[in-house]
């Protein structure tokens, strides 16, 4: 029996073994030699097969015992070889390959969005990147079809094939027009038949004057050349400089942009693939070294304001466009570099995702990262604005709910001033800030006088402060200081009056509330069952917290109706708790009567039967 | 003097018949509420076993009712997404009774605007800082019957 169990355990390890060997044998024991593939992968990952299988574009056809591989088999074993994204498969870093792959890339991101000129001289170092292609190993491989052959396809779509002169928005099925020749579109050639519109586009680019419509973005004119993982040479030699420029380099190191493969290269310029220095930084690699701070936003924006690029991400891409509008914008704009840049609240090189909380634009560090500007009196000065906003927010309610309880729900300065669009609201605007969380409250201030647009009506802020908002109190009814009704009302105006009987009700219906409270507490206290009077009360309640919401509608009915409802139901529980309190009491009374009776029973029975007992005669 | 030597023994005996009546009766009518209090009662709902709420068809789609359950109010809601739910009708914020936004599907605090999911109670917007609290919920025979508390974060 242990034999045979040997056996078969035996047997397993063996067969796993076997397959392990087998199933590893296709990526690690590739055979050197596969034709690499010519042309950049970037966006036709998925499209091998498509081209291929059936030689479209000028494809060499794979051979018949490659029947049934699928796209992502290709890429096992051919490597791109000139490598506009990928590693290059038989070359060296630091030879002459890599500099040209990164041009091709850089053409290729240019060419998205660049002007016709620019184009031009896209397409001729294309074109000698086409030329210079052909690696030696791809002469050296057994394909079926002639070695130089694969090249072509490369330098021909850059050369030669048609450019799509018209907008491509909405007009992904090409076929649909250039297939039947519709509304005057050249048709198809025949040597293009069965290809379907997907692989239109892999050939045919647009033409520079369809791209114009795109939305300018700043030239950044950075090539954001393909720097190899751990190759950079920025970071090599800064690593090993002073304190001052290898700091940037470690910074960077844990910024979310290292992790991302964008490198200095792509906000500094030069050739991160250069070995010496001045090749580093030559003019012709596009070095700028420190960026100006007035171009710093715009540098940014050359990739975050790309929808392309930004999607995967998740990000928006509207920053760029809202800073300009924000006040920092106007002002770096004319020239003040004191303003925040994206640099200055997004960690500088430390960038990190907002969702980070050790970042200064996580929410709970907001106010201090306003602050730390905001509050600085000789920065400010020449702005004419206060400096205690920080100082004065810290203690406010909003404050104390976000730093001191931590509620991320709390608004920050950005939540009511804006982020990249920084600027205070306008005086007109505050009900719709405020009104942005306060829903309930807006809803009734809207119906009010208040919200009227003559001068001089009260909007939030006149009565709860702006920064140092704090917790409204009923007292706010009665005083003329700063924030009282009193400060406008004088005491024998109408409104005034007015002002009185809202807050009479108001006040009553607490107490009453209060009350309830109190007589539900004594009578839990005594043990007794009082949910029935708790639902009353939690009715109340909302009634009462409704009318004190309602009452910004200035409108006494209205409130007077939620008033006197919490006021009824207050009084209801009040009664009931006091009758259930005056209930155990009787009902405790008459035990203690019943059981002194007894007792006393219990007594004179005890008596007679010793009296009894003595008329025994004794034993 | 027959009648004199019987009398007292019987005397005596109903006395101590009766002082041994008076002092159990006392003592039971302590301590019985005490041993009533300990025996479960028949009536499980008093202690949070499920109890019927109304028949299924009282609570139509795209509606809610508050009902009264073991003398805690409870939002019966029934939606399109979730069916039949039951939750604490208190809301987390400042205590306010919720109410139904039949606009909305969901479940509205009309106190603050606080929002809560009709499906898991779960806050959508507004000062509310928890969910509501669930209930189990069973139809049985066309009765609707909210049981416990269902776990998870709750006020
Ligand atoms: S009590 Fe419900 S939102 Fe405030």
């Amino acid at each position: 029996m242990n034999k045979l169990w040997f056996r078969v355990v035996l047997i397993l390890i063996v067969v796993a073994a076997a397959s392990l060997v087998l199933a590893r044998v296709p990526v690690n024991a590739r055979p050197p030699g596969q034709p690499p593939i010519p042309h950049n992968v970037e966006g036709r990952e998925t499209l091998c097969v498509a081209c291929h299988s059936a030689g479209i574009a000028g494809a060499p056809k794979y051979p018949p015992d490659h029947e049934g591989r699928t796209n992502e088999q290709c890429l096992f074993c051919h490597k791109p070889a000139i490598n506009g994204t990928g590693t290059p498969a038989a070359t060296t870093p630091g030879s002459e390959t890599p500099s040209v792959s990164s041009t091709v890339s850089a053409t290729e991101t240019f060419s998205e969005t660049v002007t016709a000129t620019t184009v031009a001289t896209i397409t001729i170092q294309a074109t000698e990147v086409g030329t210079a292609t052909p690696p030696p190993t791809a002469a050296a491989t057994a394909s079926p079809e002639p070695s130089s052959e694969p090249a072509q396809p490369t330098a021909e779509s850059t050369t030669t094939t048609p450019r799509i002169p018209h907008p491509l928005e909405g007009r992904d099925d090409c076929l649909a027009c250039h297939g039947t020749g519709a509304a005057g579109a050249p048709r198809v050639p025949a040597s293009h038949a069965g290809r379907t519109s997907d692989t239109c586009r892999l050939c045919h680019q647009p033409a520079a004057s369809t791209q114009a419509e795109a939305p300018q973005i700043l030239p950044t004119q950075i090539p954001h050349p393909t720097v190899l993982p751990n190759q950079d040479s920025c970071v090599t030699c800064h690593t090993n400089l002073d304190a001052k420029l290898a700091g940037p380099v470690q910074e960077w190191e844990s910024s979310i942009h290292s992790q991302r493969g964008v490198t200095c290269a792509d906000c500094h310029g030069g050739d991160a693939n250069a070995t010496d220095k001045a090749a580093a930084h030559a003019a012709s690699a596009n070095f700028i070294g420190t960026p100006k701070t007035v171009d710093i936003p715009a540098l940014c924006a050359g990739c975050h304001a790309r929808v392309d690029l930004m999607r995967q991400y998740d990000l928006p891409t509207d920053q760029w466009a809202k800073y300009q509008q924000s006040i920092h914008g106007k002002k770096l704009a004319q020239g003040d570099t004191n303003v925040a840049t994206c640099f200055v609240c997004h960690d500088g090189h430390a960038t990190k995702q907002v969702t980070d909380p050790s970042a200064h634009v996580y929410p709970l560090n907001v106010p201090a990262l306003c602050g730390s500007c905001h509050s600085n009196i000789e920065l400010i000065k020449p702005y004419n604005i206060p400096t205690n906003q920080y100082e004065l927010y810290v203690k406010s309610v909003h404050g104390i709910a976000l730093l001191e309880k931590q509620d991320l729900r709390a608004p920050s300065c950005a939540t009511c001033h804006g982020t990249h669009g920084a600027a205070p609201p306008g005086f007109e605007e505050v009900a719709n800030v405020c009104g942005g969380c306060h829903t309930a409250t807006q809803d009734y201030y809207l119906k009010s006088i208040h919200a009227s647009d003559t001068p001089g009506t009260p909007k939030c802020v006149t009565c709860h402060g702006r920064y140092d908002v704090e917790t409204p109190t009923d007292a706010m009814f009665h005083g003329d200081g700063a924030r009282q009704c009193g400060s406008c009302h004088t005491p024998t105006s109408p409104q005034n009056a007015a002002v009185q009987e809202i807050a009479e009700n108001i006040e009553a219906s607490a107490q009453a509330v209060d009350q309830a409270e109190k007589a539900i507490n004594e009578a839990a206290g005594s043990a007794l069952i009082v949910a029935p009077e708790q639902i009353k009360l939690a009715d109340a309640k909302t009634n009462l917290i409704t009318a004190r919401a309602a009452q910004h509608t200035l409108n006494l009915d209205t409130i007077k109706q939620r008033t006197d409802a919490a006021t009824k139901k207050a009084n209801e529980v009040t009664a009931d708790a006091q009758k259930a309190i005056a209930d155990s009491i009787f009902r405790r009374e008459i035990m203690v009567i019943g059981l002194v009776i007894m007792a006393m029973a219990i007594f004179a029975l005890w008596l007679i039967r010793r009296e009894l007992y003595k008329q025994l005669p004794p034993k | 003097m027959t009648e004199l030597t019987g009398t007292p023994i019987t005397r005596r005996k109903s006395i101590q018949l009766l002082l041994g009546f008076s002092i159990v009766a006392t003592i039971s009518g302590i301590v019985a509420p005490i041993i009533a209090y300990l025996i479960p009662r028949e009536n499980a709902a008093a202690y949070g076993g499920p109890s019927v709420v109304g028949a299924a068809a009282d609570f139509p789609l795209n509606s809610s009712k508050i009902v009264s359950v073991n003398d805690k109010p409870i939002i019966i809601v029934n939606t399109k997404a979730g069916g039949l739910k039951a939750f604490s009708a208190i809301c987390t914020h400042l205590g306010c009774v919720v109410a139904w936004n039949e606009r909305k599907s969901i479940i509205h605090c009309p106190c603050h605007d606080g929002f809560f999911n009709a499906v898991t109670g779960a806050v959508i917007s507004g000062p509310p800082p928890l969910p509501l609290t669930q209930y189990e919920l069973v139809v049985r025979d066309g009765q609707v019957l909210v049981g416990k508390q269902l776990p998870g974060r709750s006020a």
